[in-house]
């Protein structure tokens, strides 16, 4: 018999963490207390008080609202990376996986090469070429993600496109297609679940380390990144303009971390 | 009679790779010139240890077999096959029914009808309605050989080799196994290639008997005829090991 | 005849899910010194686990264990790990079911066979466990024993895997093996050699052998009592003669009955 998920403590933690950000993040698409770019000149890196309980920036902005908003953001670009490194990943890991051969080892070659390069460098690369911004930035990331799913989804289906299960459906007539996609996919899920909640970290991070080198998300457009970048020279003068990005960017991480962790040793 | 199988002169190979090292890759022969038939309705049993060929043979006739010589003449459609170990070879991600749906789905057979020839086929192999709803892990080994043997005859078929179906069970479990796969065979006229080395179980169930070591057949003949005048030296082996003179 | 081993009443509880689960219930046995006893069973019957607890290999947590297990006067149970460390390997030794898996594939057989003495006779010059490990290799019926000690498992078939490991068990000179399906993973023809093979130590060194086992014929050919067991309970124990001609117990003559005999299934 197997433990159930949510009896698990670092699963129940990770899951609560989870979503509680996520819970703020939906809040921050409809509501903010402010408006996250509207400009108070007396209210000027102002400390944590009833009325602006993180404070506000050195152009008076709210850091609560520019928080929520700038969760939206990060959020957005992070799951949109992950989605295209996953989908991406499976098509390539499993027809690679799957049917092996020749082309298996040019696809798996040229994602080789991709893997080579820090995430941050190709997706530097890519916004050199392309320009800055949102769209540009989820585009440079995605790519730098498809390697490790395609391997991943690969290594999962070389182990068990062999499987009794899979020449049975052979023999019963099911085409490679379906069998790739209906019989052994949703056997990767385990594996694949805990790599895209890591996945989703590390797109979080990579987002935060790109608008914190200024070529992310744009401004006045807030995310969690930006806001850390622009908060650095204020680090002595108003401390909490860092603390509470920063704390959310870890929240977030750690409650993904946590709920993979306890995907994994189920 | 007629013949459903007829396999004549058959030859397989496989290209050992070489380790690293090694770099020559060498052709071995897996299947050294087999000929044999079968006849419709009957249940031809094999007999060989690991590694003498006979899973070689049973991909072959299953057209799964890539470098092979010689004729395969096979006198029926879609051939089936139930596997040794009936913890791999149900798929563990879905439930007994959609496992045991899928062969009717891809060909397009309506939901009412489907779930009305599973429904049956449950019944036929001894399964309660209710394990449709349960996915393979939570079966025990003999429920779980009973959906693989179900999912197979489910495609229509008059042709089946089983691979070992009983050696990873429990022995009061292999007993019934063996009852349920006889009961089919004559209740549906199907013709069996039973891959054993259990030469009791070959005997209770088998008309004929082929024995198999390192890749050629040693001898074939009436289960009578083999057991009580073997001719290699192998076969008195087996016969040996297979207990046969003190049965209790 | 003088007493090897006793266990009383070995309880073995799992306590890594949400619900406690038993798998070995009041376990009773008394195994005198060159006597071979088997205990039969389905899976899941606890066989395994009782054979575990004996060789001092169970975890030491997330399980409840009770009882008493006393080797030569020794209670082995409730020990020390470096108490239980002295006799795992000298005076007990094990095999298992899987040879391809219980030898460890970067060593030289050679090396692996002589690992016990190493560590239970480390006086030992490194040319009389040479000596040793060679004998001990003809003694299991190797043809080349100096070749096969300069082989990896690799090289090595299923049988002659077996038998290696019997080798390694053997070179102390245990007064117990436990042989747990030793015989399961191999070919019927092997098989039978096997347990000849532990037939003919057994009467040359009068070690002795508590073999576990699904398979009845088997045990019936090598044990002189049995012990079926079925969901962690001791169904019937008694001389093998008893328990195959009188079975009292309804199960053991359903075991019984599973064995197929040579005759024509009739429906």
């Amino acid at each position: 018999m197997k433990k159930k998920l949510l009896n698990q403590p670092t699963f129940l933690l990770g899951t609560i963490i989870t979503s509680i950000m996520l819970l703020m993040t939906f809040i921050g698409f409809f509501y903010t207390p402010y408006d996250p770019t509207q400009m108070d000149n007396s209210n000027k890196l102002a400390g944590c008080s009833l009325e602006h309980i993180m404070g506000c920036d050195n152009f008076g902005r709210d850091i609560f609202s520019r928080v929520l908003q700038g969760m939206g953001n990060t959020f957005l670009i992070a799951v949109a990376t992950v989605t295209i490194g996953v989908v991406c990943g499976i098509l390539l890991g499993a027809f690679t996986g799957y049917f092996g051969g020749w082309i298996d080892e040019v696809i798996m070659r040229i994602i080789d090469v991709i893997f080579a390069f820090p995430s941050i460098l190709l997706a530097l690369v890519f916004v050199s070429i392309f320009g800055t911004g949102k769209y540009n930035v989820v585009f440079a990331l995605g790519i730098a993600f498809i390697p490790s799913f395609a391997r991943i989804v690969r290594s999962e289906f070389i182990k068990y496109k062999d499987m009794d299960y899979v020449k049975s459906a052979r023999l019963a007539g099911v085409s490679d297609l379906r069998i790739m996609f209906v019989h052994i996919l949703p056997n990767t899920m385990t594996v694949l679940l805990s790599s895209i909640m890591i996945g989703f970290n590390n797109a979080v991070l990579s987002e935060a380390g790109m608008s914190y080198l200024g070529i992310g998300v744009q401004p006045p457009d807030a995310s969690l990144g930006s806001m850390l970048s622009e908060a650095q020279s204020y680090l002595f003068s108003a401390p909490n303009y860092a603390i509470f990005p920063g704390v959310m960017i870890i929240l977030l991480v750690l409650g993904f971390s946590l709920m993979a962790d306890g995907l994994k040793s189920r | 009679m007629n013949h459903i199988l007829e396999v004549k002169n058959l030859n397989v190979y496989y290209t050992d790779k070489g380790s690293l090292f090694k770099k020559k890759t060498q052709k071995k022969h897996a299947l050294k010139d087999v000929s044999f038939f079968m006849e419709e309705g009957e249940i031809l049993g094999l007999v060989g240890e690991s590694g003498c060929g006979k899973t070689s043979l049973a991909k072959a006739i299953l057209g799964m077999q890539k470098e092979m010589e010689g004729k395969i003449i096979l006198h029926c459609k879609n051939p089936q096959m139930v596997f040794q170990d009936p913890y791999s070879s149900l798929n563990p991600a879905k439930r007994i029914g959609w496992i045991l749906e899928e062969p009717l789905r891809i060909k397009k057979i309506s939901k009412e009808e489907r779930q009305k020839r599973v429904d049956e086929m449950l019944e036929k192999v001894g399964l309660d309605l209710k394990c449709k709803e349960h996915y393979p892990n939570e079966l025990s080994g003999g429920q779980r050989q009973r959906v693989a043997i179900a999912a197979a005859l489910l495609c229509d078929t008059k042709f089946l080799i089983a691979d070992e179906p009983v050696s990873a069970l429990d022995v009061t479990i292999q007993a019934q196994i063996i009852r349920l796969l006889l009961k089919l065979h004559k209740e549906m006229g199907i013709s069996i290639l039973f891959i054993s080395h259990d030469l009791r179980v070959v005997y209770q169930m088998c008309d004929r008997v082929m024995i198999m070591e390192s890749g050629e057949i040693l001898e074939q003949g009436s289960v009578e005829e083999v057991y009580e005048n073997p001719q290699s030296d192998y076969t008195k082996l087996l016969l040996e090991a297979a207990n046969l003179e003190d049965n209790v | 005849m003088e007493r090897l081993l006793e266990i009383k009443n070995l309880n073995i509880e799992f306590h890594d899910h949400d619900i406690p689960e038993r798998v070995v219930n009041n376990f009773n046995l008394e195994l005198a010194k060159g006597e071979i006893v088997g205990i039969v069973g389905e899976s899941g019957s606890g066989k395994s686990m009782t054979a575990m607890a004996i060789a001092g290999l169970l975890r030491r947590h997330d399980m409840e264990k009770k009882g008493e297990i006393i080797f030569e006067g020794k209670e082995l149970l409730h020990a020390s790990r470096s108490e239980v460390r002295q006799y795992q390997g000298d005076d007990i030794g094990m095999i298992f079911q899987e040879p391809m898996t219980s030898l460890n594939p970067v060593k030289r057989i050679g090396w692996q066979v002589e690992e016990s003495l190493r560590i239970h006779r480390p006086d030992m010059s490194k040319e009389e466990r040479y000596r040793r490990a060679i004998e001990s290799l003809r003694d299991v019926e190797l043809e080349e024993p100096e070749k096969v000690y300069r082989q990896y498992p690799h090289e090595l078939s299923g049988g002659m895997r077996q038998r290696v490991m019997i080798a390694a068990a053997m070179i102390c000179e245990p007064k117990l093996l436990i042989a747990d399906e030793p015989t399961t993973a191999l070919d019927v023809t092997i098989q039978l050699q096997i347990v000849k093979l532990l037939q003919r130590l057994n009467q040359e060194k009068q070690t002795s052998i508590l073999f576990i086992s699904h398979d009845l014929s088997l045990v019936k050919k090598l044990c002189h009592r049995i012990i079926v067991m079925h969901d962690g309970n001791i169904v019937e124990s008694g001389s093998t003669k008893e328990v195959f001609y009188q079975p009292k117990e309804e199960y053991t003559k359903q075991l019984i009955q599973a064995i197929p005999k040579l005759e024509k299934l009739i429906l």
